[in-house]
């Protein structure tokens, strides 16, 4: 069995690696790379919502501080674009503990309620502050990433980067999920009591989950600004936000394999559906549902065996008294 | 079980497709057409703006057709919904230009055509969009083309205006602190300070419930004439409160109060006799926007709008190119649409100059019973 699974990884990987450069079409090449940049932001997202079950509503305002302090940074001071990501790594250190503290140590909903003020007060601000952000025009020419003195000039291009760092990102979560942490993490959204009784500190360990959501959240933003080279603040609202939590939703709650599913999913569906003309977003959102309905474990159940879709069947068999 | 979901959704792609096949688009290049794009917001936080880009564009490139086409070749286009975000602008003007376009229309506001700007420059394929911003002159892109008046034409317009036809002697300017209103209020000073009419400006902040401070110093300062340069909110509320305070001076205010959302806000006594600088009105006397009028109505069963005339005269201008240039190549096309001129269609009278602008003038309406109605248009050029 894992060496089945070790092959088909390693045919995905073929798969990821030689399909872009076989197929030219730059269109297809900036949806695959927005896709590597929303499964960053997803596989953050579940670490605070997904594992430790804690409601975090204001990834939009986390991804635009990233995206801006990277794109600032480069187009304003000059500087390299690595650096860029550093700045913007550090800056989800801090978004998550001066915003976790105060909100992680309630309970509830408030930690929906502060992520939603802390969004709306970023986008206010970035478009307000028209000195340093450019207001509602933006930030324009964000520089290309220069890799060695080869510059990433292409979504192609970018695309094997973003391909690299997704998979070491990956791994990461995915340790991160099965180890000591990811297992506290799982309780904490199980049993708060549970967990509290055996001594361990749970504010402490919700502020570290929160962080590295906002720290994949700030990545996910540098890397966003990097790609498309312009951003303004209008793209940064609470949609977004809504729209990450469906794409970790619809995935699998919990699981890294279900966020890169859910994320790929709900970035390229809507798209593939275009040929369907203007009703296409009415056609993605059934199918969307009833994906939520048959799947409620997410997408990743369709490969493992907590897998419910069956239920529904096996009631219609017992109707026609089993024979079928 | 899974299979029974591939057939659920194989059942529902089907069904989707023959629900689409309705409102098919436009088939790709071939021999016999000319393939130009198109990206608006079908869906979205603005999907009527998107719609009525569309029947704008349809209904131009009915009459093109029907009149020959452009080169003895049909004239089609491939669209997308662009949503009127950034994101999907950026997606979808990436697809359209994998396609063999002569040139794009779209993306519509400011913010998505400095999004998508770069795309365009690369791929060497003009656009024209609908974005008003000054802020768009300086990307210094030769292929970006803006077919509406910018918003420095709006206050220069209103300026001389006041000046010229209302007689106003001094004037006080009512503005928004924000990027509209400031940038509004920059361009209203310098034209009277040249011209040397003495002014007043009082500025206010989105969101504001009471200007009785700012219109009291306007009334006291004795000015007589009020250009009014703010959003739908503020713009409700000045006409509010200058009524109830007795102020009877001519007001002219920028294009918002024209729109519907917001004279369905206001009594008509309000805004009676206001004046407003806008990009289009449909009840104009004047002939080519009277036919206009007429055949979009007749199509469509409701008068045109703003997005309408812009993209019903901007697929003219293109086709205008186009013809012009001989070819549909990219840069030929380009080259024509920077050579436009002297072409009168129902969003005014076109010329291109050096930085891309197609449109140096506006309208001036009256409003007359909540009904604009067209005064003159104004252009900067003559």
């Amino acid at each position: 069995m894992k060496i089945v699974k070790r092959v088909l990884l390693a045919v995905l990987l073929a798969v990821l690696i030689v399909f872009p450069m076989s197929y030219d079409n730059a269109y297809v090449h900036i949806l695959l790379s927005q896709t590597l940049v929303n499964i960053v932001i997803v596989m953050g997202l579940n670490f605070i919502t997904g594992l430790t079950g804690q409601m975090n509503l204001g990834t939009a305002g986390i991804m635009a501080l990233g995206a801006y302090i990277a794109a600032l940074t480069s187009t304003r001071l000059g500087t390299s674009p690595w650096i860029g990501f550093l700045l913007a790594i550090v800056m989800g250190v801090a978004i998550g503990w001066v915003l976790g503290y105060p909100s992680l140590r309630l309970k509830g909903v408030y930690l929906s309620l502060t992520t939603i003020g802390f969004s709306e007060i970023v986008r206010l601000v970035l478009t307000n502050w028209v000195e340093l952000t450019g207001g509602t025009m933006g930030v324009q020419g964000v520089p290309h990433i220069n890799l060695f003195g080869y510059v990433l000039d292409t979504s192609r291009k970018v695309y094997y980067l973003y391909l690299v760092v997704v998979i070491l990102l990956a791994f990461t979560a995915w340790r991160i999920v099965h180890s000591k942490w990811g297992r506290v993490f799982k309780a904490i959204r199980d049993n708060v009591e549970a967990v509290e009784a055996c001594g361990i500190d749970i504010a402490k360990l919700k502020i570290q989950a929160f962080t590295l959501a906002t720290v994949f959240g700030c990545l996910g933003g540098a890397m966003y600004a990097y790609l498309m080279g312009y951003i303004n603040p209008t793209t940064f609202t609470t949609d977004l936000s809504a729209n990450y939590l469906i794409m970790m939703m619809l995935g699998g709650i919990g699981s890294v394999v279900g966020n890169i599913l859910g994320a790929t999913m709900i970035t390229l569906l809507p798209e593939m559906l275009r040929f369907l003309g203007t009703n296409y977003w009415l056609y993605f959102s059934i199918i969307a549902l009833l994906f939520a309905i048959f799947l409620p474990n997410g997408l990743v159940s369709l490969f493992t065996k907590e897998n419910r879709l069956g239920m529904f069947w096996m009631a219609k068999k017992e109707k026609t008294g089993g024979r079928r | 079980m899974k299979k029974h979901l591939a057939i659920l959704l194989a059942v529902m792609m089907v069904a989707a497709m023959l629900g689409a096949c309705g409102d098919t688009a436009a088939a790709p290049a071939t021999d016999g057409e000319i393939l130009i794009g198109l990206s608006c917001a079908l869906t979205g936080n603005f999907p009527l703006a998107g719609q009525r880009t569309r029947e704008g564009v349809d209904l131009a490139l009915e009459e093109i057709n029907a009149g020959g086409g452009v080169l003895g070749k049909k004239l089609v286009y491939t669209i997308e919904d662009d949503q009127n975000t950034q994101t999907t602008a950026v997606n979808v003007v990436t697809k359209i230009l994998t396609q063999d376009v002569a040139a794009v229309i779209g993306p519509h506001t400011s913010g998505n055509a400095m999004a998508t700007n770069e795309l365009y420059k690369n791929a060497q394929v003009a656009f024209l969009t609908g974005g008003t911003s000054p802020k768009l002159e300086e990307a210094g892109n030769p292929y970006m083309f803006r077919c509406r008046p910018a918003d420095t034409i709006n206050g220069q317009v209103a300026a001389k205006f006041a000046i010229e036809k209302l007689g106003a002697t001094k004037i006080g300017i009512s503005f928004n602190n924000n990027d509209f209103g400031t940038g509004g209020r920059d361009v209203i000073i310098a034209y009277l300070e040249e011209a040397g009419v003495p002014y007043v400006a009082v500025g206010h902040n989105a969101g504001d419930k009471d200007l009785t401070g700012q219109i009291m110093q306007l009334k006291s300062e004795n000015v007589d004439c009020i250009i009014s340069w703010t959003d739908d909110a503020e713009v409700a509320l000045t006409a509010r409160q200058l009524y109830e305070l007795g102020v009877e001076v001519p007001v002219i205010a920028s294009a918002g109060v024209v729109m519907d959302q917001v004279l369905n806000l206001l009594e008509p006594e309000y805004v009676e006799g206001w004046y407003s600088v806008t990009d289009f009105v449909s009840t104009s006397n004047d002939q080519i926007t009277a036919d206009f009028t007429k055949k979009f109505t007749d199509k469509y069963g409701y008068a045109p709008e703003l997005y309408a005339a812009t993209y019903y005269s901007a697929t003219y201008v293109l086709a205008d190119a186009i013809e012009r240039a001989g070819s549909d190549d990219p840069q030929a096309v380009r080259d024509a649409l920077a050579a436009t001129e002297g072409l009168t269609l129902p969003e005014g009278s076109y010329k291109c100059d050096d930085k891309g602008n197609l449109l140096h003038g506006c309208v001036i309406a009256q409003i007359l019973d909540k009904v604009p109605t067209m005064v003159e248009y104004v252009d900067l050029n003559s």
